[in-house]
């Protein structure tokens, strides 16, 4: 459970400043949650807030839970190192065993070979594959994804599908996605974001609806 | 509930121990590379310090500012001037440098500072041990003198180098132009630090300025260290001391008031 308490987040724009949390006080449940918004409504900045990675102007989140760092394409591994030596940065700053890490991004990404070779060789697409074998292979409490899960092709999205089925019996996943299908199979309620207001929605087609209405304003 | 803080804070601490360490490891292979190659242009370059301006002033002609041997003054100005400025330009990037890993909401601003570091001044100290171990064991320089007091001079270099890049890593994230300012203060300073002459040579007015430079202190400090009987007296420690921690002061509390908000 994460939860949020009178929180505020703003950002300067050109003229002024663009408010994506406006006195957000909310409880997110232990639930599959999906969070939908039109573009610029600042659902990755959402994401790296429930994160820790980002913090709010005001107001304080409270995680109840161990949860991942935002999975989304921005890299956050460094293009001279190579795969094998990523993952065992990100297994060793989250006090794992490197070598179980190591098996399992092996085994989930399939990049072979090239898990010696320098990230920055790599395709957007390994890298998504590289970064979600990461960060399935350590066991967090809630995985947040950011646009992610459209990587790669239909044999690895089914592989990543069954991966995250299996970890989401004991954990929980908070999700952005343009695709309502991905969401639909992954969430169960939804979260909408929308001029600084988040709204949440028991069921996951009254937020998609609501976003959709949202959107053809 | 004492014993609930105390475990807290031990496994936060612990936390961070890990992520240090990590960072330091990772590094490292970003910076010497896979093979021991590295390490080894990290102590070819004093080297090349050294040997060039040795060579030049020999067929200049001239005598060594102090003592019989010009490698052996070159070096031990060219040293612990290095410790200085590498800790000093190294931790001024090392926000921008890492800002990726910020994605981690484990791995906070400071531990990328406190790794490069610790990174930094051991890799220093290493090439210092090389060097000077270089010139005791091919008979070229005799052992140092004062061993407590080249560790003095080193700590202090140390203090001044993490104050600067400390401050120059937390103004860079509000004003990235200070960069440039860096630079700028790091360019003049291999000649205002003594490594090519001892302050006690210097004509008085040069030397009125030059003694504003809290690095000519810790330079001159280092080769009173190695020396016997080297003519240090206008060396102030005390405003070594007092300058790395006023800088570090000043950094830390910048830093406490904009954290959080390092983009």
């Amino acid at each position: 459970m994460i939860s949020f308490a009178n929180v505020r987040k703003q950002y300067p724009v050109r003229d002024g400043v663009k408010t994506i949390l406006h006195d957000l006080s909310v409880r997110l449940p232990r639930r599959n949650i999906a969070i939908l918004g039109e573009n610029g409504a600042g659902k990755s900045t959402l994401l790296r807030l429930i994160s820790g990675s980002e913090q709010p102007d005001a107001g304080e989140i409270h995680r109840h839970a161990k949860v991942s760092f935002p999975l989304g394409f921005a890299g956050s591994f460094n293009g001279s190192l190579t795969g094998n030596e990523n993952a065992r940065f990100v297994a060793r700053i989250y006090g794992q065993d490197t070598d179980r890490v190591l098996d399992f991004v092996r085994e989930f990404s399939q990049l072979g070979e090239h898990l010696s070779m320098p990230v920055r060789t790599y395709s957007s697409g390994m890298r998504a594959r590289l970064a979600f074998g990461v960060s399935l292979a350590i066991d967090f409490e809630c995985y947040l994804v950011d646009e992610i899960t459209a990587v790669g092709d239909s044999r690895f999205q089914k592989r990543s599908k069954a991966a995250f089925k299996e970890k989401l019996e004991q954990a929980n996943i908070i999700m952005v996605s343009h695709s309502n299908s991905t969401l639909r199979d992954y969430c169960d309620m939804g979260a909408v974001l929308h001029e600084g207001r988040l709204t949440i929605y028991d069921d996951l087609k009254d937020a998609i609806s609501q976003h959709e209405v949202n959107q053809s304003r | 509930m004492s014993a609930v803080l105390t475990s807290s804070f031990g496994k936060a601490l612990m936390c961070q121990v890990r992520v240090v360490g990590a960072l330091i490891l990772r590094e490292m292979r970003v910076r010497f590379g896979r093979s021991q190659l590295g390490y080894l242009w990290a102590v070819a370059e004093p080297l090349a310090y050294v040997a060039a301006f040795s060579a030049m002033f020999h067929y200049l002609d001239r005598h060594p500012p102090f003592g019989s041997s010009m490698a052996l003054f070159f070096a031990t100005g060219i040293l612990p001037f290095q410790l200085f400025r590498n800790l000093g330009t190294q931790l001024a990037g090392a926000f921008s440098a890492n800002q990726a890993l910020l994605t981690y909401p484990i791995v906070q601003p400071i531990d990328t500072i406190v790794s490069r570091a610790i990174l930094e001044a051991a890799t220093s100290l290493f090439i210092i041990l090389v060097v000077l171990s270089a010139f005791v064991i091919s008979g070229s320089a005799p052992m140092p003198a004062n061993i407590m007091r080249l560790f003095e001079a080193l700590a202090l270099l140390s203090l001044l180098g993490f104050g600067f890049g400390l401050a120059s890593a937390v103004i860079i994230t509000r004003i990235n132009a200070w960069q440039n300012v860096t630079r700028l203060i790091m360019a003049p300073m291999l000649f205002m630090s003594g490594v090519f002459y001892s302050l006690d040579t210097l004509p008085m007015q040069a030397r009125a300025i030059v003694v504003w430079n809290p690095v000519i202190h810790g330079v001159e400090m280092f080769r009173d260290g190695y020396y016997s009987n080297y003519r240090a007296d206008e060396v102030a420690s005390l405003y070594l001391l007092v300058c790395g921690l006023l800088l570090t002061f000043v950094a830390l509390t910048i830093e406490r008031t904009i954290r959080g908000r390092i983009e």
